[in-house]
């Protein structure tokens, strides 16, 4: 599996764990935080962001605000009452599994 | 390095020609090429053509939208599946109304075979008169901001025709063999029809108060 399958399949829990700092985010700035906190590793491209975030609205953990911004419109996503739960929920999931995965790959690390 | 207001229509100009029904999804696309096309000018120092082909190269649209289609689909359904566990008052009535009306037209003798294309040649035109009712109240307003409603509408009423169609073809000689089964059918179809009619009405609703 490449790397960026490996992000995209994380995608979701990054968007939930940056809105759950940030209150209100829209779509290129989260590209760019992502870019900025990894260094340039992780780089989003907007066909797996938005569809993200558009099932992330549907399901009901988004809702969004749209402002208008040097005569265009600009649409913020926060997280919505249940979107906060989940995202606790995925963040403490995924970290668990990467716990897990850790003493998988390295034996060592987890008899320390 | 912000663009000025003809390199910002520029690229409003290039997405307006992407075939995309959703004023939303023009709007996100225009802000995000924007950006990216803002960023690479100041710190790739190349000139709004080069950065605007570089971005234009980047993008799908067409990909963005078939997926905002497919979880609106799959919301709708939701939705419904939902309103139906709900049962309010009005789908209870709706529910006892079609049924007597059936039990009655079996009670004067109608073959079930009748009965049952009848319930679905009425269920069909009921579905597709009232989503058109909403459509037409939506008239005055633009088209492209009416699309969530027509896009909702779609999936109730294209479900609606799945289902029937499949019935029909491989249940319609078990169901005459069966009329429990065939009044079941028509009670789950009758209360499948009425909730998503009940989504459809609450999306118009919120619709028309966002628009105004």
């Amino acid at each position: 599996m490449s790397s960026s399958k490996l992000l995209k399949g994380s995608l979701a829990i990054i968007v939930l764990r940056l809105l759950e700092e940030q209150e209100k985010m829209y779509g290129y700035e989260i590209t760019q935080k992502v870019k900025e906190l990894t260094a340039g590793e992780f780089k989003i491209t907007e066909g797996a962001l938005y569809p993200t975030l558009h099932k992330l609205e549907a399901e009901g953990y988004l809702t969004t605000e749209t402002q208008l911004v040097d005569g265009r419109v600009r649409k913020y996503y926060s997280l919505t009452k249940e979107g906060n739960a989940e995202a606790k929920a995925k963040v403490s999931e995924l970290e668990e599994f990467i716990l897990s995965l850790q003493k998988v790959l390295n034996p060592k690390l987890g008899t320390l | 390095m912000k663009l000025a207001h003809y390199q910002i229509e520029h690229i409003r100009e290039w997405i307006s020609m992407q075939n995309i029904w959703y004023d939303e999804i023009k709007d996100e696309l225009l802000d995000h090429m924007v950006c990216a096309v803002e960023e690479q000018m100041e710190f790739r120092e190349v000139n709004f053509a080069d950065a605007l082909a570089q971005v234009c190269s980047e993008v799908n649209p067409q990909k963005l939208q078939r997926q905002k289609l497919k979880y609106e689909h799959l919301k709708t359904l939701k939705d419904t599946l939902g309103e139906m566990l709900k049962l309010k008052a009005v789908k209870a009535l709706g529910l006892i109304a079609s049924l007597s009306i059936l039990v009655a037209l079996g009670n004067i003798g109608t073959s079930p075979s009748t009965i049952l294309k009848l319930y679905m040649f009425l269920t069909i035109v009921s579905v597709f008169a009232i989503s058109a009712s909403f459509l037409f109240r939506l008239r005055g307003k633009n088209p492209l901001s009416n699309i969530y409603v027509v896009s909702r509408s779609n999936t109730i009423i294209s479900s609606s025709l799945i289902i029937i169609s499949l019935t029909d073809i491989f249940l319609d000689d078990w169901l005459m063999n069966h009329t429990v089964f065939l009044f079941m059918f028509m009670g789950l179809l009758t209360w499948y029809v009425i909730s998503g009619l009940m989504v459809l009405n609450d999306s118009y609703n919120h619709h028309r108060h966002a628009t105004h």
